[in-house]
């Protein structure tokens, strides 16, 4: 409107000069003189203690409703992506028991879920929105050591005796008294032989020059380091620190010479099917589950592959603690069992879902003799699980391995 | 002066005003910062529970300097790269719109608002589809056979525009660059054309014209522009994460992974101090070099 | 203007038009997308043409709710941060008083706040205080970070006002909240609703800060896109953000349209 009618230049400029430099030194303080000030206007308030809508723990023993959090695309659902449409597994639990469910897919990563989820909440004493969480086993025995979880109502659950026996005796809760797994799998290699030419046989493929910067690892310390173990001829089952630590130099080398792209989560599945990448570690279900026109292989490496599973949990105080065991026996049930893995394609954990899926026929039937959902022995013996590692070593090899992921 | 009735000479309104907002920026921001700082200086007895002890541990602060040195450095060269690039290209694109759109100005000004509002996340997906092996980008340079040439001169890397350090500079730039666009149009707007037909008549060529007039005024919005691009670009993430490879890691992932992955929450405070601290530094820096540049201008 | 069209003008022409391609690119890739059946989970190599997608915008039932959460969530936030951050800057570009430099300083502080330091320092604030996260949270923060755009931007906007025209107001006998509605509201609505449109398109984009706070109870559209993509990324994804294009084009064209005819009638 008014301002600036002055046309002589050289005022301008000079007026235009200490506008903007006024303005550079309100903004300049920034940081530092945060800090000085908070002190002073912190006493100013008190805490602000909000009690969100979150559930109500009385009694635990709700069985009207059902909040389970799981990985992403690890129960069945319709072509559309509903999880409760007609014929799922949600819809029938529904159905039969009358227990409302809500399934949401947010569990995407241990640590993360633990940081930000558990332990703020459980370690607390406060109780989660869900009352079934699904860590693969090693969080899950974090979280067990901790005493997060509640014990399972196993009179409420009888299909309990349809799990197979060998996760029945694990140290960190012998019995399954206290989690019931939701699937197990295998991590192996996986490659596009369009991009590879031939297939692999063994890890130390990965690490092959020809594939330089066309190779990405797993941000799962387990598994990227166990199979990395397996190359060195070193077992990845005794959870030997310096066998541990010589891996990661191994993988260190690999990322320094740009030999490893990224290492990524599921991601890797995209840059698979794009064609950005050659090769990589992958998960069997992940893979299985895979348009087979794509033609991406998996194998179990010839030196051996990593077994994991993940594991229903109800965390402390849940409020549908009654539901959540009607939950698990629903789906220990080996026809509910059979359409899961039908689905996800991963290893089942319940007895009798070979069984199932050929009285099923067809396409089911064919699933049934698939070596990576149904491991003959031969695959069975090359597997192996991480070894346990105590809470400090965790630490310090994580954060390592932090380092070295970038 | 109008006296007494004069809503600008209230004593007490002008509190009342900013009283809501600044109840919320202390209470949500400045206490926040204080308790980030507290944690900073802490311990943590055990790294699985949520408690921590103040125990006046400085050792944070240099534990995470020389463990993310790499980071650090990283971060303000590719934010730094990514600014200078929005520099290049928004003010040519803002003296475009401010003077020589004509009635079209609004509509040019708000189609560089437009492709904000697909997601952040949507846009580098895209970016991803576009420079991906078998993406468009890299087809039409297979088929011009140019590929070694984007490669010598810093395009591309072996042959690949995704996963790689130019990708994620570019995504950065890309992000950021309707925060430097905006505010430098806000500057040369605000120039009184009467003032630039004077400096048009004064100097001889209008190179001098615009480097004696336009330029210096329209500093505070290059200024501003730096900023808000600036450290938005050095705290991002996503996009390293999303476009870059293993080592195009920045300093927003170390942090979020000192957070939610190694549960030391005292390091990843101090780092973010740290973090904090030297982006302080640089504008200080940054104002005075600007600062001066106009004082010989 | 000379008659001559300068070689200069038309360089800078063209490197306009060539920044315009370049800022649409990945949006046309969105588009085209929208309209991709694909062969696997991810909707990020063409296969062939549908309009399937299209029939059914919201058939992913998660990103459809998140979507809504994402859309509550600007909502609130826009709104809270645009009245109070108006009023901020009302006070700070109208007034003359004590600690104004201060008010000025604190509300460029989150501006030059990184993300994740901003994210990270509410989690361990709300973490430290027992708060449990959620949608609160979330609208706590969005606002937070809405605060200081809208209010720095109504200030530039509000600069060189000639606040006398209250004043002539008052002196005409108008009272206080007669003379805010029909002279001072009218000048500094424009900056409002600027300011409003750019902290809702914070709001509903923003992902770094929200997933350090969101909790397990509240997944925003950005969240939820951000968590899914690992595994999956749905044509839906480009159907919606297609859509919310499209929804913000027409409303920047309707205010275009509504300038130019405030323009061509005389003032």
């Amino acid at each position: 409107m008014t301002e600036r009618i002055d046309p002589e230049l050289a005022a301008a400029i000079e007026m235009a000069r200490r506008l903007s430099r006024r303005r550079f030194l309100t903004r300049a303080g920034l940081g530092a003189g945060a800090l000085a000030m908070a002190p002073g206007l912190l006493t100013a308030c008190g805490s602000d203690d909000k009690q969100p809508s979150g559930s109500d723990s009385s009694g635990g023993k709700g069985d009207k409703k059902l909040s389970i959090s799981n990985w992403t695309a690890y129960i069945d659902q319709d072509d559309n992506g509903n999880f409760n449409a007609a014929g799922t597994t949600i819809a029938d639990f529904q159905e039969q028991t009358g227990i409302a469910v809500t399934y949401k897919e947010d569990f995407n990563d241990n640590d993360e879920y633990f940081n930000k989820t558990l332990s703020p909440i459980l370690g607390k004493g406060k109780t989660l929105a869900a009352d079934i969480f699904i860590p693969t086993y090693w969080m899950a025995a974090r979280v067990v050591g901790l005493d997060w979880v509640e014990e399972l109502l196993l009179d409420e659950i009888p299909n309990h005796k349809n799990l197979e026996d060998n996760y029945l005796d694990l140290a960190w809760n012998p019995g399954a008294t206290k989690h019931m797994p939701w699937q197990g799998g295998a991590t192996g290699i996986a490659w596009n032989p369009k991009k590879t030419g031939g297939d692999l046989k063994s890890i130390n493929d990965l690490y092959d020059p020809k594939y330089k910067g066309q190779v990405t690892f797993l941000t799962e310390l387990r598994d990227t380091v166990g199979l990395t173990m397996f190359g060195e001829g070193t077992d990845p089952s005794s959870a030997n620190l310096d066998d541990i630590n010589a891996a990661a130099d191994k993988i260190e080398k690999a990322t320094k010479d740009g030999q490893i792209l990224k290492f990524t989560g599921n991601e890797y599945l995209r840059s698979l099917e794009n064609g950005d990448i050659a090769a990589c570690i992958a998960w069997s279900g992940d893979i299985a589950q895979l348009n087979p026109e794509l033609g991406i292989k998996f194998a179990i490496p010839e030196e051996g592959g990593m077994q994991w599973f993940d594991t229903m949990l109800v965390p402390k105080g849940a409020a549908n603690q009654v539901a959540a065991a009607r939950w698990m026996n629903f789906v220990y049930d080996p026809e509910n069992a059979a359409r899961i893995s039908e689905y996800v394609q991963f290893m089942s954990p319940v007895k009798g879902v070979k069984e199932a899926l050929l009285a099923k026929g067809g396409d089911a039937a064919a699933l049934a003799e698939n070596p990576l959902i149904f491991p003959d022995e031969q695959t069975t013996a090359r597997l192996k699980v991480f070894g346990e590692l105590s809470q400090d070593d965790e630490i310090a090899v994580q954060s390592r391995f932090n380092d070295i992921t970038g | 002066m109008a006296g007494e009735s004069s809503l600008r000479k209230g004593r007490k309104a002008p509190y009342a005003l900013i009283g809501p907002g600044m109840l919320w920026l202390i209470l949500f921001f400045l206490v926040p910062m204080w308790t980030l700082l507290r944690i900073a200086l802490s311990e943590k007895p055990n790294a699985f529970l949520p408690d921590y002890e103040l125990t006046w541990r400085w050792a944070n602060f240099s534990d995470a300097i020389s463990r993310f040195q790499p980071e650090l450095i990283r971060s303000f060269t590719y934010a730094g790269v990514a600014t200078i690039l929005c520099i290049l290209i928004g003010y040519p694109l803002a003296y475009f719109v401010a003077f020589k759109a004509g009635r079209f100005r609004a509509l040019l000004l708000g189609l560089i608002m437009v492709p904000f509002f697909t997601s952040f996340l949507i846009r580098t997906i895209a970016w991803q589809t576009i420079l991906g092996q078998d993406g468009p980008a890299l087809g039409v340079l297979k088929a011009l056979s140019l590929v070694s040439v984007t490669d010598a001169i810093g395009l591309t890397s072996n042959g690949a525009f995704l996963n790689t350090p130019q990708a994620v500079i570019g995504g950065l730039t890309y992000n950021f660059v309707a925060f430097m666009i905006l505010p430098i149009y806000v500057s040369l707007e605000k120039i009184d054309p009467r003032l630039m037909e004077a400096a048009r008549d004064l100097y001889s060529t209008p190179a001098a014209a615009f480097r004696k007039v336009v330029l210096p005024l329209s500093l505070p919005g290059v200024f501003a522009g730096t900023l808000l691009t600036f450290i938005p670009a050095a705290g991002d993430y996503i996009n390293a994460e999303l476009l870059g490879n293993v080592k195009t890691g920045m300093i927003g992932s170390q942090i979020s992974k000192l957070f939610l992955k190694e549960s030391n929450y005292p390091e990843a405070a101090a780092l973010s101090f740290i973090f904090m601290a030297i982006i302080t530094v640089g504008v200080l820096v940054y104002a005075k070099i600007l600062g001066t540049e106009e004082l010989s201008a | 203007m000379s008659d001559k069209r300068p070689f200069r003008s038309r360089i800078l022409g063209l490197w306009t038009l060539g920044v315009y391609l370049w800022l649409f690119a990945p949006i046309v890739v969105v588009v085209i997308f929208s309209f991709n059946s694909p062969a696997g989970k991810f909707n990020t190599s063409w296969n062939k043409f549908t309009l399937d997608n299209w029939a059914h915008p919201f058939r992913k039932a998660d990103y459809t709710e998140a979507l809504i959460t994402s859309l509550q969530v600007a909502a609130v936030a826009c709104l809270v941060a645009t009245i109070f951050g108006g009023l901020m800057a009302l006070a700070t570009s109208r007034y003359e008083f004590r600690g104004k430099g201060l008010v000025n300083f604190i509300l460029v502080l989150p501006l030059t706040t990184p993300e994740i330091v901003m994210g990270s320092s509410l989690f361990t604030l709300f973490f430290a205080r027992d708060v449990s996260f959620g949608f609160t949270t979330v609208v706590i923060a969005h606002i937070l970070f809405c605060l200081s755009f809208v209010a720095l931007t109504v200030q530039a906007r509000v600069r060189g006002f000639d606040w006398s025209l209250e004043d002539a107001a008052m002196d005409l006998g108008s009272t206080p909240w007669r003379t805010f509605r029909t002279v001072t509201f009218p000048l500094i609505l424009p900056g409002i609703a600027a300011a409003g449109l750019l902290s809702f398109a914070l709001s509903i984009d923003d992902y770094i800060i929200t997933s350090f706070i969101a909790g397990d109870q509240t997944t925003t559209f950005p969240m939820r896109i951000f968590n899914a993509n690992k595994t999956e990324i749905p044509a839906q994804v480009h159907v919606i953000a297609t859509a919310l294009l499209f929804i913000a084009i027409s409303l920047m064209a309707i205010g275009a349209w509504r300038t130019v005819r405030r323009n061509a009638t005389p003032a």
